[in-house]
């Protein structure tokens, strides 16, 4: 049984090759718990955190912060890293205690490694000046400071706005004469590549079939009014990026993302 | 003919229909013979797995496959028809393994014991009417017939047993998975109990057998009248040695099954709401089985996207998923028509006590649908394309709920009288509730489904056999839930000891850390769950042993498998019991407290899989996420009066325990 020394030890060089496949793979800075995950899903939070510190790791790549739900990434990634959305969430909920859900960039960048206060504190001015905070993520001025927080900390009196449905949408800007072998030869091509478990996520559809959104609507209704396909709510266990919620379609109460040939 | 109607029985129906709600439960906990179903709902799925089963058997191998789609649409009530289907006629050996929770390197040996728990239906002796003694019984028929044709006795059984394994070793392929020790313990277990039957013998071997088979450890003497000793000679506990032989015990058992022509089934219902550990140590184990079985069917059943997602992940190996989900079965959504029978069906429930009723069943002549109605349903489902099962049950569970508020405004008879066809209401606004006001909603929820699965439980003990690994898991698993990321208080899983064979003195080992400077509180945890003396003396003496205990040390039992003491395990208990209760407690852990801590993780599992809803004012439903159930179990001090977590809680001073808290009975000196 390898002591605990060289448990880490082999833990930070399996680290780095996951991160290494992971960096193609994943638009999205990984987190810790994600690597030593793929990396060695047995290995304890202790010989994690001890494995980051070897240099087979840190001469490498960095994490956010010595916690497994912070952000990894090579040293040459360093200011993708501080630009990245995912840290910047990661900073806001870390940051986050019960009694205060807004903190200033100071205070934020506390969160982090020395090596990124500087980046992550520069991007993040860049990101408020021009407005391209991700859209989680607001700012108000209070007392000359500028305060961040995560949307979903925001409370207002307004209900929730539901997008509109399918029949209430704009009428279709163009032909949907196209659309059905369009729609087909799309989803075999990308139920393929995932493996072709019959299970195709609307973004990867509608990224591959730029129609106006009401166009793709209909045409997708009228292929389930057919019964050549079906949708099915997005239910992992993993939540909703952004883009997922925005792909979807409101049905019943649930967003509908993911397609699959209907069944005999 | 039916019976003019008086005041009493119209009486009886229009309490029946005021105070219950058919279409109140909208997902099954398990396989059951009474769920309401229709056969054309997903039928190609079930059809699928059957004829999966029958190929098993037919070609004598093993298959994988995955059962999925999203929540609500159906998945566990096709598990609960393919249970019903292997039951009725003998088709198949069907065991159901859900909210699994030993840890990893445990989960195979944690499965088998259920496995074996639920073919021999919990007993601890009198085998005989069980599915494991009838699978022996027709191999060791087949055999004699075969080999020893003639009138039976046992050194021929015995003789045609020991033929039967040559053949079935006789192919290379096969050698190395007939296990002779394991059919020779199975035949032990057969002879015993069928000599028990002819009152020739005690059963006690039968007994032994079970406990072996289940992966127990025996005791040497014990071992010794089963023909089973140790490797190395040594005079201590036999048991499974790894999971190797323990999966050979569930190939053995497949084999049995076979010879009764019946396909062995083995499903694990979702497995979505696994960690992702369990579920890639699970899936290794499931493969290994599958290449290994001559007649196995394992159904793997949970949410697509989260099982791809994990495949995505490598949470789980190519390899062992192509062998898993080796045959791919989806469920989708059903049509609208599917939605109305699954609708009648419930009703057709429903009125047959009252079908000799002359006014009911006028009305349910003028309209099968009454009292939701058919014009009810046309307009609830005009614009549906395809619909998922729980939400069309959800809807009618609204409408019948507007029947039952007009038979309460109205009287029984008036509503009887003056009910007609309506279209469907419309939809009452749904008011967004506040944090404050969801809660309530909630807590009943929550405390409706643990009520549910703890009665499964309590209807079905076997499929919560006595096992240490999987309380432990429960134990930790809720210790987590308790303390999350960056509470004081630490739950590690004590490593394997480095030194070879021997056992962990802890099954788990919580700290609480202290202030800076002060030293953390520990508290260590051995879960005994053994009928083997010596093997409770050996774990004993480890604790006794510990050169740096714990301040507190807690022992946990199950109150189905006592702590058996030999003369040196009595003396090191009382050892320990001296110690004062500050330092050691002794705990029994009732069975329905056990249940318990099962149904707190599953109400968990269930948000996790999507497969939790509230009903919100309005009629609308929406799920309960996991951290809703947690705060849930927060809120009501559900893990403060847990059995066993408030003792670990109290051990270590952590918050103020309730005083219901204290489930387990303490052993005290």
């Amino acid at each position: 049984m390898p002591a605990k020394d060289d448990r880490a030890s082999q833990l930070a060089v399996k680290l780095v090759e996951v991160l290494t496949a992971q960096r193609t793979r994943q638009p999205d800075p990984p987190t810790l718990a994600n690597l030593a995950q793929l990396a060695d899903p047995h290995a304890n939070e202790q010989t994690i955190l001890s494995a980051v510190r070897r240099k087979a790791f840190s001469g490498q790549a960095l994490v956010a912060r010595a916690d497994l739900r912070a952000p990894a990434a090579f040293l040459a990634d360093l200011v993708q890293l501080a630009a990245s959305p995912a840290l910047l969430a990661y900073a806001l909920a870390s940051a986050r205690t019960p009694s205060n859900h807004a903190a200033t960039p100071a205070r934020l960048k506390k969160r982090l490694t020395n090596k990124l206060q500087k980046p992550f504190q520069e991007a993040l001015q860049r990101r408020i000046e021009h407005g391209t905070l991700p859209p989680t993520v607001g700012w108000v001025l209070a007392n000359r400071a500028k305060l961040l927080f995560l949307l979903e900390n925001l409370h207002t009196g307004r209900q929730s706005i539901e997008p509109p449905s399918a029949a209430e949408a704009a009428p279709p800007l163009v032909t949907q004469t196209d659309f059905a072998p369009a729609f087909q030869a799309a989803f075999a091509q990308l139920d393929r590549q995932a493996g072709a478990h019959n299970f195709v996520s609307l973004v990867e559809l509608r990224r591959a079939l730029p129609y106006p959104r009401p166009v793709f609507d209909a045409g997708l209704h009228q292929l389930r009014r057919e019964g050549r396909y079906s949708l099915s709510a997005a239910e992992g266990r993993h939540g909703l990026s952004d883009a997922e919620r925005e792909a979807a379609i409101p049905e019943d109460g649930a967003l509908l993302l993911y397609a699959s040939r209907k069944s005999p | 003919m039916t019976a003019p109607s008086d005041a009493g029985d119209l009486g009886a129906f229009f309490a029946r229909v005021a105070e219950a709600n058919p279409f109140t439960d909208n997902r099954v906990n398990g396989p059951s013979e009474t769920d309401v179903d229709v056969d054309q709902v997903h039928q190609a799925a079930f059809d699928r797995l059957v004829d999966l089963a029958r190929e098993a058997w037919q070609e004598a191998r093993g298959l994988g496959a995955v059962l999925w789609g999203e929540a609500g649409v159906g998945k566990s009530h096709v598990l609960s028809r393919l249970a019903r289907w292997a039951k009725q006629d003998r088709h198949a050996v069907f065991v159901y393994l859900h909210n699994l929770q030993a840890s990893p390197e445990n989960l195979p040996r944690s499965v088998l014991k259920a496995v074996v728990s639920i073919l021999t239906e919990g007993r601890v002796r009198h085998f005989h009417p069980t599915p494991l003694y009838r699978i022996l019984n027709a191999t060791v028929a087949h055999a004699l017939e075969r080999y020893q044709p003639g009138p039976p006795s046992w050194p021929r059984a015995e003789a045609a047993y020991s033929q039967l394994l040559d053949d079935l070793s006789a192919a290379p392929s096969r050698a190395s998975l007939v296990d002779r020790t394991v059919y020779d313990v199975l035949f032990h277990l057969f002879r015993s109990e069928y000599e028990m039957r002819a009152g020739r013998e005690d059963g006690q071997a039968a007994r032994w057998a079970v406990r072996w088979l289940s992966g127990d450890a025996l005791d040497p003497a014990e071992a010794r009248a089963l023909g089973l000793t140790r490797i190395d000679g040594a005079e201590r506990p036999v048991a499974l040695t790894d999971s190797q032989q323990v999966k050979q015990v569930l190939v053995a058992l497949t084999q049995l099954a076979w010879f009764r022509k019946q396909p062995f089934v083995l499903a694990f219902d979702q497995v979505d709401n696994l960690e992702t550990g369990q579920f890639a140590a699970l899936a290794r184990f499931v493969e290994a089985l599958i290449d290994s079985s001559p007649n196995l069917l394992v159904v793997t059943s949970g949410v697509q996207a989260t099982l791809i997602d994990w495949l995505g992940a490598k949470v789980i190996q190519s390899s062992a998923w192509d062998r898993v989900a080796q045959f791919e079965v989806r469920l989708q959504r059903v049509t609208p028509a599917e939605a109305g029978h699954i609708l009648s069906a419930r009703l057709d429930r429903f009125f047959a006590p009252f079908r000799t009723l002359d006014d009911v069943a006028a009305r349910r002549h003028q309209d099968p649908l009454f009292p939701l109605g058919t014009s009810w349903l046309e307009a609830v489902l005009r614009d549906k394309i395809e619909v998922r099962p729980r939400d069309a049950l959800n809807w009618a569970r609204e409408a019948w709920r507007r029947e039952q508020e007009t038979l309460r405004q109205d009287g029984g008879l008036a509503w009887l009288a003056n009910w007609a066809p309506a279209p469907a209401a419309a939809d009452r606004p749904s008011q967004p509730l506040t944090d404050e006001q969801v809660a309530p909603v909630i807590d009943a929820r929550v405390e409706q489904k643990l009520a549910e699965h703890r009665t499964a439980r309590l209807k079905h003990p076997e499929t919560l056999p006595p096992d240490a690994a999987n309380v432990a898991g429960l134990v930790q698993a809720l210790l987590a839930e308790y303390a999350p990321d960056g509470s004081r208080l630490l739950v590690v899983q004590q490593p394997h000891p480095s030194r070879r064979g021997r056992k962990r003195t802890y099954n788990l080992v919580v700290r609480r850390r202290g202030n800076p400077g002060a030293e953390d509180a520990r508290a260590g945890l051995l879960f005994l769950v053994t009928p083997s003396a010596q093997s409770t003396t050996r774990a004993l003496g480890r604790l006794l042993e510990d050169p740096n205990p714990p301040a507190r040390v807690l022992l946990v039992t199950d109150e189905r498998q006592p702590l058996h003491l030999a003369e040196k395990g009595e003396q090191d208990h009382r050892e320990l019991l001296d110690r004062g209760p500050e330092r050691f407690r002794h705990l029994v852990l009732p069975f329905a407290r056990y249940a318990e801590l099962d149904a707190l993780r599953a109400t968990v599992g269930e948000a996790r899989s999507g497969d939790l809803e509230i009903e919100l004012p309005g009629g609308k439903c929406r799920q309960v996420t996991e951290a809703e159930v947690v705060a849930c179990h927060h809120r009501r001090g559900r893990y403060g009066g847990a059995a066993v977590v408030a003792d670990v809680l109290d051990a270590l001073g952590h918050g103020k325990v309730q005083e219901t808290g204290r489930l387990s009975t303490s052993l005290t000196g």
